[in-house]
């Protein structure tokens, strides 16, 4: 791959992958992280012009981002992020006041298990169908489709629960 | 909008990749990373295991050894015996019987030459004199010892005279029924300490595992190690205190205890011996004006508690009991209980006191038992020159 066609990607993917991490790690500086890991992979990597690229990134991306999920780099941010919370415990519950209430349904996704929650950010973010879903999880399409089913019911279970929104699915 | 979609791009939006880490990317950079926690797991797992293989491993204890044998325990033991038979002992050798059987079942040439008995035989003529030892202090048993010869003849004489005993012998201080095999055994597992160190055997199997499916090689290494070394730590064997026989700190406590009540001693203590049998450690420690015997009691290896008590009249006066009676013709009789191991020291006079017990310096010999059920406590007697009590 030669370094124009690289840069051209970069800059085309890169904010969506910068959020797709995001929705995995909830680390700005890890999502980052991540992404510039998923990019090196994707240059080292045997890609082929004529594949989807955007399937193909983000393939890498789930993988990059479930890998962490279960490292230590993961448990150690989670003891960072634990220490802070106990430290700043005050402004974090004044900050999740003034949240508004959209912002109190992101917080209900990210809350989601990471099964669900990426169906979700894939399909009503990325606005994926349930077959290129499929493809970048390489799971069966109806699975893809039980999970974003279930996800919504979750979600729907919650919203009722809070008294944000009706009929959310 | 849908809603989930609107929330989502609500938070999503305003995320942007950085132009520094684009840079990066561009730049074919590897993200650095700061992994620290699992290497600080790593650098206590290590330590763990370093500390346990330097520290833990069973220390066997060195024996004490008096500073002469007092002769071969086989022919102690016969002398006993036919003292016994021909009705020329006291209670007074029953505290020779006591050195004897230690002799007998440690066979470590502490007090008399080794016995040239087998190990089972050994502990038979131990359970014998124990039980002529408990016939004696019961005085109400009745029993005739025909003199024998040779210590064989007497192993071959034990059986029946032990079955003839065994139905008049009271041992009252022995709770459990098999105590009397029990205490051979000078070891018991520590139960607890057991299991315990098999569950965390168990958990250290489980995280191996574990980490191995997750990668974590270096601190599977470490737990790798740590295992290796906790398996070879002698779990199958029960844990033994081993500061019972360290010479040094029998003086020590001696010494800090004597402190704590307040008794002057002077000179330097010398630790003139340190006996073990079943459970109990004495030690007679030696100043220059008076010599202090301390028994420490150990359950499952582990310390419990310790008693002592020390020997010259004007000692005894000053600090710890009725002045009321201080006249010098008087016999102190100073008793402790203490498990199996209850004993009683009985002073006249220094040089009564010396005769009596045979007691001269360096031969590890002050042991004085007295009945059972007279040593309900610890406490003080006092008996006038014909051994009766007084008030």
């Amino acid at each position: 791959m030669d370094s124009q066609t690289f840069e051209q990607v970069v800059h085309t993917y890169g904010d969506y992958l910068v959020r797709l991490c995001y929705t995995y790690t909830k680390d700005w500086q890890m999502a980052e992280d991540l992404t510039q890991e998923t990019f090196l992979r994707f240059y080292a990597s045997d890609y082929r012009a004529d594949a989807d690229v955007k399937t193909y990134l983000y393939r890498i991306a789930v993988n990059r981002c479930k890998s962490y999920l279960v490292s230590w780099r993961y448990r150690q941010t989670q003891l960072l992020q634990l220490s802070q919370r106990l430290v700043v415990k005050d402004q974090v519950a004044q900050q999740v006041e003034q949240n508004e209430l959209a912002s109190r349904l992101y917080e209900k996704i990210t809350e989601l298990p990471v099964k669900y929650r990426e169906v979700v950010v894939f399909y009503h973010y990325f606005e994926f169908t349930t077959a290129q879903i499929a493809a970048v999880l390489k799971l069966p399409e109806s699975t893809i489709k039980t999970r974003l089913r279930r996800a919504r019911q979750q979600l729907g279970i919650t919203l009722q629960k809070g008294a944000l929104l009706d009929g959310s699915n | 909008m849908d809603p989930i979609k609107q929330a989502l791009t609500e938070e999503l939006e305003q995320k942007t990749l950085s132009l520094h880490k684009k840079q990066a990317i561009l730049q074919h950079q590897q993200p650095q990373r700061k992994l620290w926690l699992p290497k600080i797991v790593a650098v206590c797992i290590a330590a763990i295991a370093l500390f346990l293989l330097v520290t833990i491993s069973e220390q066997k204890p060195e024996p004490l050894t008096a500073t002469g044998p007092l002769g071969s325990v086989d022919t102690g033991v016969v002398e006993y015996f036919n003292k016994h038979a021909t009705r020329e002992a006291s209670d007074l050798y029953n505290g020779d019987a006591y050195l004897l059987r230690l002799a007998l079942e440690n066979n470590s040439q502490m007090f008399y030459e080794d016995s040239q008995l087998s190990l089972k035989n050994r502990f038979l003529v131990s359970e014998l004199l124990h039980y002529i030892q408990e016939a004696s202090w019961q005085g109400d048993v009745q029993f005739s010892l025909q003199p024998v010869t040779s210590i064989e003849e007497l192993v071959i004489l034990a059986p029946k005279i032990i079955s003839e005993l065994k139905p008049q012998v009271n041992f009252s201080y022995m709770t459990v029924a098999d105590e009397k095999k029990h205490q051979w055994k000078f070891y018991s597992y520590d139960t607890k300490a057991w299991v315990g160190y098999v569950v965390v055997l168990a958990l250290l199997l489980m995280a191996i595992v574990k980490l191995g499916r997750d990668r974590h090689w270096i601190i599977l290494s470490c737990c790798v190690f740590l295992a290796v070394v906790a398996a070879y730590q002698p779990f199958d064997k029960p844990y033994k205190d081993t500061a019972a026989y360290d010479e040094q700190l029998l003086i020590e406590v001696v010494s800090n205890q004597l402190a704590e009540m307040d008794v002057k001693a002077t000179g330097e203590p010398v630790l003139q011996y340190a006996a073990t049998i079943h459970t109990t450690r004495a030690a007679l420690v030696a100043f220059d004006d008076f010599k202090v015997l301390a028994t420490f009691t150990y359950k499952n290896g582990h310390y419990v508690k310790h008693m002592m008590t020390w020997h010259t009249e004007e000692l005894f006066r000053e600090t710890a009991f009725d002045t009321k009676v201080n006249s010098p013709q008087q016999t102190l009789v100073f008793g402790f209980a203490d498990g199996h191991n209850v004993a009683t020291l009985r002073l006249a006079d220094e040089a009564r006191y010396k005769q009596e017990i045979a007691i001269t310096q360096n031969e590890p010999t002050i042991i004085f038992y007295k009945k059972p059920q007279d040593l309900s406590g610890f406490g003080v007697l006092y008996l006038d020159e014909q051994g009766q009590q007084v008030q």
